[in-house]
């Protein structure tokens, strides 16, 4: 990999808004280059994920965040993760917004993930930029 | 048709997070066959992803805990024109590590020993009519 490649893979800082745009727990959802991208901030913190879910496609940021069933015995729920979570809105499908992972092994699909930088007011997303000649 | 009281059981056992309260637990399907489990272990993966959350108690893929708490007997063996595909279905099953061979004697709808353990694929023929059994059963 060349130093240009290195360079062209950095991620790019995209201004999404002011905090106070941001209702709690609900995307809002920004073409970010080339890509899809949801931002939220829940009652875990700020997430930014690639509204594309791996499974079928589903504009998964219009899914709900919420928490879930955490496992348990037998006939037992409880509920965990809360604001942790988002749920697709097609097949239910759950992912950690915190590392974009499948919720416990279901499978071995991931979302991307993007960090978000929030600094006197204002919301960063760090999105890398697609390789060149690529469109996703 | 036993296989539809052979896949509801299966369903319920996983589901129902049988495993999960008794982890030592093991159940036989006898007489059941084998060829609707490959399907149904499919469809149960995907409702797994799909809905996990209306029973967290289920925290393994079904298909692990069929595997670990489950084995099946072979008779009622179906038989397709082509034995090939029976092998095919045995190995997309890994009946080489769930099937246990049974004849159904003395009932006159028997499986032959003799006509039907050469119907299993060499690799897998010796585990299925003798090493699963004596792996699963306290002999």
């Amino acid at each position: 990999v060349t130093g240009d490649a290195v360079q062209a893979r950095r991620q790019v800082p995209h201004d999404v808004g002011s905090e106070d745009e941001f209702e709690l727990d609900v995307f809002r959802i920004f073409e970010l280059g080339q890509l899809s991208v949801g931002v939220a901030h829940t009652r875990s913190g700020w997430y930014a994920v690639r509204n594309r879910c791996p499974h079928m496609l589903a504009p998964l940021c219009r899914g709900t965040i919420t928490g879930t069933m955490v496992p348990a015995g037998p006939d037992e729920m409880r509920w965990g993760m809360e604001g942790r979570v988002i749920r697709c809105p097609w097949h239910g499908w759950e992912y950690d917004l915190e590392t974009g992972r499948s919720l416990f092994a279901t499978n071995r699909t991931k979302v991307a993930t993007y960090p978000v930088l929030v600094e006197s007011g204002r919301v960063t997303v760090l999105v890398p930029p697609p390789p060149p000649g690529v469109h996703w | 048709m036993l296989p539809q009281i052979g896949m509801s059981s299966v369903i319920s056992l996983v589901f129902e997070g049988v495993f999960e309260r008794f982890p030592k637990l093991k159940v036989a399907f006898i007489e059941y066959g084998f060829s609707w489990l490959l399907p149904l272990l499919w469809r149960m993966e995907r409702e797994w992803r799909n809905f996990r959350f209306d029973t967290p108690w289920v925290k393994r893929s079904p298909r692990e805990y069929v595997k670990e708490h489950m084995r099946f007997s072979t008779q009622p063996m179906d038989e397709p024109d082509r034995v090939q595909d029976l092998w095919q279905l045995i190995e997309l099953l890994e009946g080489d590590e769930i099937l246990m061979f049974s004849s159904d004697y003395p009932h006159y709808d028997n499986d032959n020993p003799l006509v039907t353990l050469n119907k299993l694929p060499d690799g897998t023929r010796e585990r299925i009519a003798g090493t699963n059994a004596y792996e699963f059963f306290p002999l």
